[in-house]
């Protein structure tokens, strides 16, 4: 029993003299700033009210000084206010997978009538791949199009050669108004009803 | 069994150790210490802060010591608010800046966390809706930015000034 009270006595005089020790730090440091500031307090301090600040409060302290600069910019401190400001884009369930009706949703809602050959890459309609495969499809379609009724442009006989073979008996100036020479246009995407009348004209 | 304090300025305080034990630093020691009946020295505190601190105390000792797993939970919550404040508190904090700054100071040290929330919110509540200019008057803070930084700031802050 005598041994506890040494030892506890002895405990009390190591955090006394330790706590003495600070003491006479204090004392010194007291001599060049007396009272308690503002700015005089630890930063910690100033990190942990700034987690009582709302953000609004937070931008303008922002423009105080640095040191409240640094403490208000926290991005830790921020994430809690971007998330709060922004659930309803954050949480959205848009985000987790596409809230479009797959291609069997509209079969069985009878929006569709069939369904695909191969099942395996059903997705959701207009899926970005899939619009992807169909456009690059489409241009392949056009391309191969275009080459194949150039070719045949190219190989249809002339009028002098339709005359010479007697199949036409016209002067080549009607010859011409029956069956003009047809330029194959380089875009291949233009409308050959809307610029026909305007060749023939040229060419007349 | 009383506790003694003993504040920087050597003036002394007889305490409850339930009043005591709201410090977890006190509590702390007193565990590791046992009970001495010597005066247990806080040179960190002033007297007059240390009074203010053991009202503070004295009027919780009721409460119930918030667990470290619920203090992480109310960080983590969003209902963080400076605002819910109970009435005899904010009386209880209606002291002047410096004093103010000193109880943080000291709640800190004495890791009595209520009553450094309690400060903190204070602070929180003081600067809520003020100016950069009101906030610096209030706290007495220089102005360390260069003019360039201000009108970076400013312009920064132009979209916000229009709203």
């Amino acid at each position: 029993m005598a041994s506890g009270g040494e030892e506890t006595t002895q405990a009390l005089k190591r955090y006394r003299s330790a706590s003495m020790e600070e003491l006479g730090e204090k004392k010194e440091s007291e001599n060049e700033l007396t009272e308690v500031t503002a700015m005089n307090i630890p930063e910690e301090l100033w990190a942990y009210i700034m987690t009582f600040v709302e953000d609004t409060d937070l931008r303008t302290l922002c423009r105080v000084n640095h040191l409240l600069r640094r403490q208000a910019s926290d991005k830790i401190l921020w994430r809690r206010y971007i998330v709060l400001r922004n659930r309803h884009r954050v949480s959205s369930r848009l985000f987790v997978y596409p809230q479009r009706p797959t291609r069997k949703d509209l079969v069985e809602w009878n929006i569709l009538r069939t369904m695909p050959f191969r099942q395996d890459d059903v997705g959701y309609i207009n899926n970005p791949i899939r619009v992807a495969h169909w456009t690059a499809r489409e241009v392949l379609r056009k391309c191969i199009l275009f080459t194949t009724l150039r070719r045949g442009l190219e190989e249809r006989p002339s009028v002098q050669s339709l005359e010479s073979m007697k199949v036409l008996r016209t002067d080549p100036y009607t010859a011409l108004i029956l069956c003009p020479s047809i330029k194959p246009k380089v875009r291949f995407f233009e409308d050959l009803c809307v610029n026909g009348a305007a060749v023939v004209a040229e060419e007349a | 069994m009383p506790v003694v304090l003993q504040a920087s300025d050597n003036q002394q305080f007889t305490i409850e150790k339930a009043v005591a034990e709201r410090s977890m630093l006190l509590k702390n020691m007193l565990e590791d210490v046992g009970e001495a009946g010597e005066p247990i020295p806080l040179p960190n505190v002033a007297g007059s802060i240390l009074k203010k601190v053991i009202e503070y105390c004295e009027h919780h000792k009721e409460d119930p010591v918030p667990s470290a797993e619920e203090d992480k939970d109310a960080f983590e919550s969003s209902r963080r608010k400076a605002d819910d404040i109970d009435e005899w508190d904010a009386q209880f904090i209606k002291v002047g800046n410096e004093e103010l700054f000193e109880i943080i100071l000291a709640a800190n040290y004495l890791d009595i966390k209520p009553l450094l929330d309690l400060g903190c919110k204070t602070v929180a509540n003081m600067i809520k809706g003020k100016t950069p200019e009101q906030i610096r008057e209030m706290f007495n803070i220089e102005n360390d930015f260069t003019p360039e930084e201000e009108d970076q700031i400013r312009r920064e802050n132009e979209w916000a000034a229009d709203a």
